[in-house]
């Protein structure tokens, strides 16, 4: 008797589980150690050698597939129009290290298993914007809300997304400038 | 007592006495010191050999104020070591960044001269 409750009672945590790590937005968040949106930078390296030109993408918003093919040197050479190649060869190793062992599939954060799970397995984007999730997630927004001189790019996301560099990408957070009546509404 | 406080002394001297020896640095990439013009950096400076790419389409034209990266919109600390005083205090990072911005800008490294008329330019900004 005890043993039917036992394995129904398991069926409906398990089902709970996974409805859990669909869900967009999870009141209590770190329950099984995940956290909200990704695992915010805490490298100091990091935050100077890439966070000098550009918001510090989180290694969680990409695959290690993704951060490796990034500092190959055809890659590095052309950084999006830019050569930035290391002269220092063990500083390149060290970011590339830390890179991809935070990378979305080491991840237990919300946004990069979501990222992850919207990815195909061959596919290694350089732009975590051109990941299936978030290409959905930012398919709504008016293209001149995001070319606009306060925000440049969608690569921007600190110009909407507030708590950015905290890692949370919540939608109570975003305030997208001069966006008037147009309201993010995620779907 | 007093052992440790000559220590503290001398690794406080250490920290503050890094200065760099900027004519050194210059004749290591091959310019002369004596030959300095800051009058060219500074026409330079506004220069667009790639179209809408200058110095100051992200450092503008006030040193001691703010930048903002042209492309990624991130703010840049100022340059002018009056108001920021970490400029110009590594010489690893003078390289690094007259290198990559060099690039970025004219689609070449910059030449040795060029190099230190900038730096001089920085200096007296």
């Amino acid at each position: 008797m005890i043993k039917k409750y036992l394995v129904v009672g398991s069926l409906f945590i398990g089902s709970f589980y996974s409805l859990y790590s669909q869900a967009d937005r999870d009141g209590f968040f770190g329950f099984f150690g995940s956290g909200p949106g990704v695992e915010p930078v805490r490298n100091a390296v990091y935050l100077e050698e890439c966070g000098s030109c550009h918001f510090a993408y989180q290694p969680g918003l990409l695959p290690s597939r993704s951060w490796i093919r990034m500092f190959s040197q055809k890659e590095l050479t052309n950084h999006f129009e830019e050569d930035i190649t290391f002269d220092d060869k063990a500083l390149e190793t060290q970011l590339l290290d830390y890179l991809t062992m935070h990378a979305a599939e080491k991840s237990s954060f919300k946004r990069s298993r979501k990222i992850m799970r919207s990815l195909p397995y061959n596919a290694s984007p350089l732009r975590t914007s051109d990941t299936p999730y978030l290409r959905r997630k930012h398919g709504e927004i008016p293209k001149n809300l995001i070319t606009q001189p306060d925000v440049g790019s969608i690569a921007n996301c600190e110009a909407c997304h507030r708590t950015a560099t905290e890692g949370v990408y919540e939608e109570d957070q975003i305030r997208i400038p001069n966006a008037g009546f147009f309201n993010y509404d995620d779907d | 007592m007093k052992k440790y406080l000559l220590i503290a002394l001398l690794c406080n001297n250490v920290a503050y006495s890094q200065t760099i020896d900027f004519d050194a640095l210059y004749r290591s990439w091959g310019a002369n010191p004596l030959e300095v013009d800051i009058k060219r950096a500074q026409m330079m400076w506004n220069k667009e050999i790639i179209a809408n790419k200058s110095c100051a389409s992200c450092h503008t034209n006030n040193l001691k104020k703010q930048g903002k990266h042209i492309k990624t919109k991130k703010i840049i600390k100022p340059l002018s070591t009056q108001v920021n005083p970490k400029r110009l205090t590594k010489v690893k990072k003078i390289n690094k960044w007259l290198k990559r911005n060099c690039k970025f800008t004219y689609k070449r490294e910059c030449s040795a001269q060029e190099k230190m008329d900038f730096i001089e330019f920085i200096k007296q900004s």
